[in-house]
């Protein structure tokens, strides 16, 4: 009811009220005065004569009391009729577009059309995920109370009871749809279930459009899955989306990041329809408009390759007794646009088992502790001790501060005491490297040179605060990289304000020297992403930080090019000299021609830059595999980055991988000349 | 009805014959009588055109029955019951419980009031009339004026009998009526103003009382005692209409949409979308007023309430010009309760009243209804035409002297 309806209805009665007042005041005066005068009458009313005749007319001043009362009872009905028409008139002309609208979606009733979701093909075209047509089974939920058709079911599907009665249950997709019960069912389990309608009662036989992952787990953190939209994610749809219960939304990967260009827009029908829901004939459509197809920057010949190359090499590790070695991740990236040509997690899954909805116990079972977390993208989310593969970084701040140049040498014996002798440190190599320059360092990675690259910043701490974790920052560490995938975690680049956080007011939340020099190793509270190391290796190699993706060019359903790859600059811009970065990354070639790594390219015709890293995971566990390079050397196109949970050493566990990626990437043969020997070197 | 009209030339040998035979008739309040009861045929046509619960024919038929009852009444001499209150009491309240009897008392939508004679037929809608009758000899006893608070008290405790016993089938809805009509009585019948105002307030505070004890009797107690929830449901939507408007709301909220996607020119007639798609329940019965608002807009309700308004207001006229305070009451009794009834059953469909099943007099689908109003119509015609005879009986008899003395010349 409008306020103005209110007011007219609420001023109609009042006036009224005021009016039946006002006659009735003057009737009962009239009576009065006549009353105390005519005491017969009193009397007479009184002790009415038992048998009065009704002909007998009334005294004239009650006769006058009906005819007012009368006439009082006519107004009231007059205001009664008076408030129902302006009631009326109110709803049909003040109120009437807004009912009309409302007796208009009565009798209408919209189904979606579902437009086809675009495909998702690698930078070469080829269909990694595309949709297919599936013959569903699909019954009620309380089918499950229903232990004779479940039985049925079970007999004609091949499912057992338990599995069916947990589809049934299964409230995935919607408290109020249908369940699926069986995907890809058999032609003649359909027939026989068609056929025999009053066996099945509740039970539907359905051709439903799903997603097909072309190549089972190849890519499976890149490309995601899809999943039935939550309520949550219902509620909190972008204003102008047009998501219903029970649509297909991407939930992970490339089906999530790129959802709005995959999902195309519904169509709708519309049909005319009574209150029983019968529909009475089609008022009008609207074509759907189907969704784009997107083009991943990943080549499925080199995402196979890093994924066999991540799988042998874990399998290497555990045979050469680092019996932990199962999880994983390799990236390789194309440096000159930031492009992720390859992405690769392990343990996997696969994305097909997400179609139709995923049971819960495989959901449990594949977030289960013993199970390594499959569904986790390590490439982007895994956060580990750099390592060796830091000093890269560490050396170029060392050299931007003028703290160290090409000629610095530091004397390495195996053990230094350089923030006294209560806190020795050790190189990695016992025996000592002699004297090293920047170069020698990185080729050997010597620590006690870095050591003292540490106490020279330490030296300069009051002068420039945090001068080291500032410059490391630069270069995006601790920070995501803002690749267009989500589940990206940023690691960490420790600081004494971080540390305080961490462990309070302690002894443990103080910030020490010693804090300083695990950092310039790439070890203690450092934390980095497989990610980051590959962007910031393409980086170290063309001079310029970019900001890595997947989405390489949208394709209309024509197979148009409407939207092409973009190469977008990463939100940091470290600062170094053309001079300074030229040593580092001579060093970085000097790891391969003659230093650490240099059997794992003996007899690769690719001009390689690398390092390797061996985190220490704490404790007497085994350590993390990491090895980062990139090549061509002179005209570098490639940086890959290569993480073994536990996998021992960086060089002869983490190396032979990377050397397969980009044996794959170049073009050129794989084969590792010769075995490479675990060395224990980092 | 095409009868009636006819009846205004005298010339045809018929309409002296019908003169003699039932005496004068008022013919303005017939014709609109007629009027209404053609637009509420149209109304129901259209409304029962697609559907296969209700059928035109009957409706048409119970127009037959009803103008069969309405000429029997019209003849019937009701002067004598204006004594008869104690076997009017005795036979409304008969009436009333008679559902209660086994094997002919019948029960639905949780309320006994019906009763399986070969026909089914609810007793209380008869009682309505005999209520009329019984309130309108109760009061006509006091010829115009009650001041005596004893025996105010007495009517409204006669009146509260009719009312008790049918809330013990119990069907709310019929018991306002009884109470409407008593208050109606009373009200023109003369009782005292402040006896009135002082039995209103004891009837508002009777009811806040019910309102806010009942949730609090039903805990003790274990189950409903004085309101049904379904009975409380229908106040609560109708004080707020956006509660739960798939239950109980929603026929107020189909009803409403009806009425205001009707317009200023409505639909058409055979064009509702709201009651002949369903959407709407009850459409030809309860509802029947939607539809016309629906069909022909806000041009359509103006008619009828017009309709309605010149009813009322030729009604009036007679309940002055009449001579018999016992048959006035009866026609106040009459107006009251077709007043209520249509403030009632329009204030449901708007949303300005509770829901009850209360139909709207002379368009309603529903024979036994249409029967019921077309005896009313008898009753009134019955008490003019008698009045007639007897004012110009008395004329005669006692001269142009007595004739200047009477208060006001009969109309013709």
């Amino acid at each position: 009811m409008t306020t103005t309806t209110l007011v007219i209805i609420i001023a109609a009665v009042a006036v009224a009220i005021a009016v039946v007042a006002i006659v009735m005041v003057r009737r009962s005066k009239g009576p009065l005065k006549v009353d105390r005068v005519l005491d017969k009458n009193v009397d007479q009313i009184k002790n009415p004569p038992k048998h009065q005749k009704e002909k007998v007319s009334a005294d004239d001043t009650n006769r006058s009391i009906t005819k007012g009362r009368t006439n009082i009872f006519g107004g009231i009905a007059v205001v009664i009729l008076g408030v129902l028409a302006v009631r009326a008139w109110s709803m049909q002309v003040l109120e009437g577009s807004k009912y009309s609208s409302e007796a208009e979606s009565n009798m209408t009733s919209n189904v979606s059309i579902q437009a086809r979701r675009g495909r998702l093909l690698d930078r070469k075209g080829r269909e990694l995920v595309t949709n297919r047509a599936s013959r569903t089974v699909v019954g009620k939920a309380d089918l499950a109370n229903e232990p004779k058709v479940v039985r049925r079911l079970s007999l004609v599907l091949g499912i057992p009871d338990r599995a069916i009665r947990a589809r049934l249950m299964d409230t995935n997709a919607g408290t109020q749809s249908d369940r699926t019960i069986a995907s890809d069912v058999s032609m003649r389990a359909i027939s026989f279930i068609k056929e025999n309608p009053t066996v099945f009662p509740g039970v539907s036989v359905e051709t439903k459009t799903t997603r097909s992952y072309t190549y089972g787990t190849v890519g499976a953190h890149v490309l995601g899955y899809t999943g039935v939209i939550s309520q949550e994610e219902l509620q909190n749809q972008a204003q102008g989306s047009n998501y219903e219960s029970g649509d297909v939304v991407g939930k992970a990967g490339a089906e999530a990041a790129f959802e709005n260009l995959l999902q195309g827009t519904k169509g709708t029908k519309s049909y005319k329809v009574d209150s029983q829901g019968n529909v009475l004939g089609v008022v009008g459509e609207i074509d759907p408009d189907d969704g784009n197809d997107v083009e991943l920057t990943i080549d499925l010949d080199v995402q196979q390759a890093a994924e066999t190359a991540l799988a042998d090499a874990l399998a290497t590790s555990r045979r050469s007794g680092h019996t932990e070695a199962n999880c994983g991740a390799i990236v390789a990236i194309d440096v000159k646009t930031g492009g992720i040509v390859a992405m690769a997690s392990a343990p996997s899954f696969n994305p097909n088992d997400f179609v139709g909805g995923i049971s819960a116990e495989m959901w449990d079972s594949m977030n289960s502790d013993d199970s390594g977390y499959p569904m986790t993208n390590r490439a982007i989310s895994g956060q580990y001790p750099a390592a060796s593969t830091y000093k890269a970084f560490t050396g170029l701040a060392g050299l931007s501060y003028g703290l160290i140049d090409a000629n610095t040498s530091y004397a390495c014996g195996g053990t230094w005491t350089g923030f006294g002798s209560d806190y020795p440190k050790k190189c990695w190599n016992l025996n000592g490297h002699g004297y090293e320059n920047i170069y020698r360092a990185i080729a050997d990675s010597c620590d006690i040179y870095f050591y003292d690259v540490a106490k020279d910043f330490y030296n300069t701490d009051d002068a420039h605060p945090d001068a080291l974790q500032n410059y490391l920052r630069s270069w995006g560490f601790g920070s995501n990289t803002g690749i267009d995938i989500s589940g990206e975690l940023p690691g960490r680049v420790p600081d004494a304000a971080w540390k305080k956080e961490r462990y309070g007011d302690t002894q443990d939340g103080i910030w020490v020297p010693g804090d300083l020099a695990n950092m310039v190793i790439g070890q203690g509270d450092v934390l980095v992403s497989p990610i980051q190391m590959a962007v910031g290796y393409a980086g170290l190699a063309t001079g310029k930080l970019l900001k890595p993706h997947v989405l390489y060019q949208v394709l209309n359903s024509n197979g148009q090019v409407v939207i092409p790859e973009t190469v977008t600059n990463s939100d940091f811009a470290p600062e170094f000299t053309e001079q300074n970065i030229q040593i580092i990354r001579d060093a970085l070639r000097l790891v391969v021609t003659n230093g650490g790594a240099t059997s794992v390219f003996s007899g690769f015709p690719v001009a390689v830059a690398a390092k390797s890293g061996t985190g220490e995971a704490g404790g007497n566990r085994d350590d993390y595999a990491w090895f980062c390079a990139y090549a061509p050397f002179d005209d570098p196109q490639y940086a890959v980055s290569c993480v073994l949970e536990r996998g021992g050493g960086g060089t002869s566990m983490a190396g032979p991988p990377v050397r397969k990626v980009l044996a794959q990437l170049m073009g050129v043969s794989g084969d590792t000349a010769t075995s490479v020997a675990d060395t224990g070197d980092r | 009805m095409s009868v009636v009209p006819q009846m205004e030339r005298p010339v045809s040998n018929t309409s002296r014959w019908f003169r003699r035979f039932f005496g004068k008739m008022n013919v303005p309040f017939m014709s609109v009588f007629s009027l209404l009861v053609i637009f509420g045929l149209i109304i129901v046509w259209a409304a029962t055109l697609e559907s296969e619960e209700y059928s035109f024919a009957r409706q048409l038929a119970g127009v037959g029955a009803g103008i069969v009852v309405l000429l029997i009444l019209w003849k019937v001499d009701y002067s004598v019951l204006s004594q008869a209150v104690v076997p009017l009491l005795i036979i409304d309240v008969v009436l009333i419980l008679s559902p209660h009897l086994p094997g002919i008392g019948y029960t639905s939508h949780g309320a006994t009031s019906w009763v399986n004679l070969g026909i089914r037929f609810q007793p209380g809608e008869l009682a309505k009339i005999v209520t009329i009758l019984l309130m309108a000899a109760v009061v006509s006893r006091y010829q115009g004026r009650i001041d005596d608070p004893k025996e105010f008290f007495r009517c409204v405790i006669i009146l509260l009998i009719p009312f008790v016993c049918v809330m013990t089938q119990p069907d709310l809805g019929t018991g306002l009526v009884y109470l409407v009509i008593g208050a109606a009585i009373l009200f023109v019948g003369g009782a005292n103003r402040r006896l009135i105002l002082i039995s209103t307030a004891i009837l508002v505070g009777l009811i806040a009382l019910v309102f806010i004890t009942d949730p609090i009797l039903d805990n003790i107690v274990g189950h409903d005692v004085f309101l049904k929830d379904y009975q409380k449901n229908r106040i609560l939507v109708f004080l707020d209409d956006s509660i739960d408007p798939t239950g109980v709301g929603y026929n107020l909220k189909q009803a409403k949409i009806a009425i205001g996607s009707g317009g200023v020119l409505g639909k058409g007639l055979g064009n509702a979308t709201q009651s002949s798609l369903g959407f709407l329940p009850e459409a030809p019965t309860d509802f029947v007023f939607c539809t016309v608002a629906e069909q022909l807009g806000l041009i359509g309700v103006l008619i009828l309430l017009g309709l309605y308004g010149a009813l009322f207001y030729n009604a009036i006229k007679m309940i002055n010009s009449v001579e018999s305070f016992f048959g006035k009451m009866i026609m106040v009794g009459i107006c009251g309760m077709w007043l209520f009834q249509v403030l009632e059953n329009i204030g449901m469909c708007c949303g300005l009243m509770p829901i009850t099943g209360i139909p709207l007099p002379f368009i309603s689908y529903g024979s036994s209804f249409m029967i019921i109003n077309f005896a009313c119509v008898g009753l009134m015609c019955s008490i003019w035409s008698r009045d007639r005879k007897q004012q110009s009986k008395s004329a005669e008899l006692k001269g142009k002297e007595k004739l200047r003395s009477m208060p006001r010349l009969p109309q013709v």
